[in-house]
């Protein structure tokens, strides 16, 4: 690794944040960990390969990504959404605030499809950008924009789901 | 513009972050001025995005992560070496290697004891996969191209481990396969195979033993002498068989 990207000061400044976002794609905490080790051991044997310091956090989350959806063997197809599809999941209301908590999140991110739990965990997490998200997944913006409207719309449709039919 | 196509716009919208800046989130805020019951919803939308930011980075870490990071990824951390200020001095270490190499070797070397050694050795420093896959077939391949076995076996409960790529090593002038497997939470195990004939006194029957850091299983089948090495305890590796 390059001498201007000390490997442990690295590891403190952005594994919490890999390690919830590995959360959110595997939803076990011994994968996201494995996920995030994996990806670290890369960065120090692959590290060299980064040449601008302020590119190692896309780096990170991009290798990570890329190494959960290997880990899946199988190839993930990203297909065409338009926009409008996110007008028949809609809900009305938002589920209130004090209903939402990171097990009610968990456990609605686990039923999300794995299409959208990505672009939606990268999303709120670390308040990236579009152009950022669609730079760590390697799809086009227009697709970034429309999977992250229909995740939200689907973590919103569950939330609001009465309990009694939660999982 | 209209409520619903507002509202569509507004809902992938972070309110206090760059968001708020696009030209169509800014038109679907007009739109949400002039309709009340869009501002409403607008209004509880934002209370349950914050709240989903917050949520999302709340979500408890592991405490020894950080440790376990550090520690798999120093395993096989670059050398300074790899640096441009030391080229001239790795190539000329290099050099060295492959005169000091190249020399006949003293009998007794092709020891399996020998290879065992060095093969550990030789991940503990550094290795290098030449090929990097979860698919075995062109392991197989790429290994067989550069003359490495490849027609070895593995054991049931090792073969349902994920595969994570292959190299090439050469031992007394003989190319040995190493197999790379993710073995979960004890990380990498490396399968090394080499033809059999040329390593004296392989193990007839399976051989565990501790190499400085690692725990090895050794065994011989079908011509090939076998290293299974890994982290971990003997009863894991032997979970393996």
């Amino acid at each position: 690794m390059r001498g201007d990207m000390d490997l442990e000061r690295l590891v403190d400044q952005h594994y919490a944040a890999l390690y919830r976002f590995a959360l959110s794609l595997a939803g076990h905490e011994s994968e996201a960990c494995d996920l995030v080790q994996e990806t670290y051991y890369l960065l120090s044997t692959k590290g060299h390969q980064v040449n601008d310091p302020s590119k190692v956090k896309s780096w990170l989350f991009t290798t990570l990504y890329r190494l959960f959806t290997n880990s899946r063997r199988r190839l993930v197809r990203f297909p065409q959404h338009e926009l409008s599809e996110v007008e028949q999941e809609l809900p009305g209301v938002p589920p209130p605030a004090t209903r939402v908590d990171w097990e009610t999140l968990s456990h609605c991110l686990a039923r999300l499809d794995e299409t959208f739990r990505a672009p939606v965990a990268l999303f709120y997490l670390e308040d990236c950008s579009y152009a950022d998200i669609a730079e760590i997944l390697r799809v086009p913006l227009g697709t970034v924009k429309s999977r992250i409207a229909r995740g939200v719309a689907s973590l919103q449709s569950m939330m609001v789901e009465p309990q009694h039919t939660r999982h | 513009m209209n409520s619903f196509d507002a509202k569509r716009i507004l809902i992938a919208c972070r309110p206090g972050t760059e968001d708020m800046r696009d030209s169509a989130v800014l038109a679907a805020l007009e739109q949400a001025r002039r309709d009340p019951e869009l501002q409403q919803w607008w209004e509880q939308h934002q209370a349950f995005q914050q709240t989903m930011r917050e949520n999302f980075r709340a979500a408890p870490v592991p405490r020894a992560l950080r440790d376990r990071i550090l520690a798999r990824a120093k395993i096989v951390e670059v050398p300074w070496w790899r640096g441009p200020v030391a080229w001239s001095a790795a190539a000329a270490i290099a050099i060295l290697i492959t005169f000091f190499a190249a020399r006949p070797q003293r009998p007794g070397e092709n020891s399996f004891q020998t290879f065992r050694s060095r093969m550990v050795g030789n991940v503990l420093r550094q290795y290098v996969m030449s090929i990097e896959t979860n698919d075995m077939a062109p392991i197989r391949q790429h290994l067989a191209t550069n003359n490495a076995p490849a027609d070895y076996v593995l054991p049931q409960n090792l073969a349902r481990l994920p595969v994570m790529g292959a190299g090439v090593m050469s031992w007394q002038d003989r190319r040995v396969s190493m197999v790379c497997l993710d073995s979960g939470a004890q990380g990498t195990l490396f399968l090394f195979v080499v033809d059999g004939s040329w390593v004296k006194s392989s193990p007839r029957q399976r051989e565990y033993a501790a190499v400085n850091s690692l725990i090895t299983a050794s065994w011989t089948e079908g011509g090939k002498a076998y290293l299974l090495a890994g982290t971990g305890e003997r009863a894991w590796l032997q979970s393996f068989f």
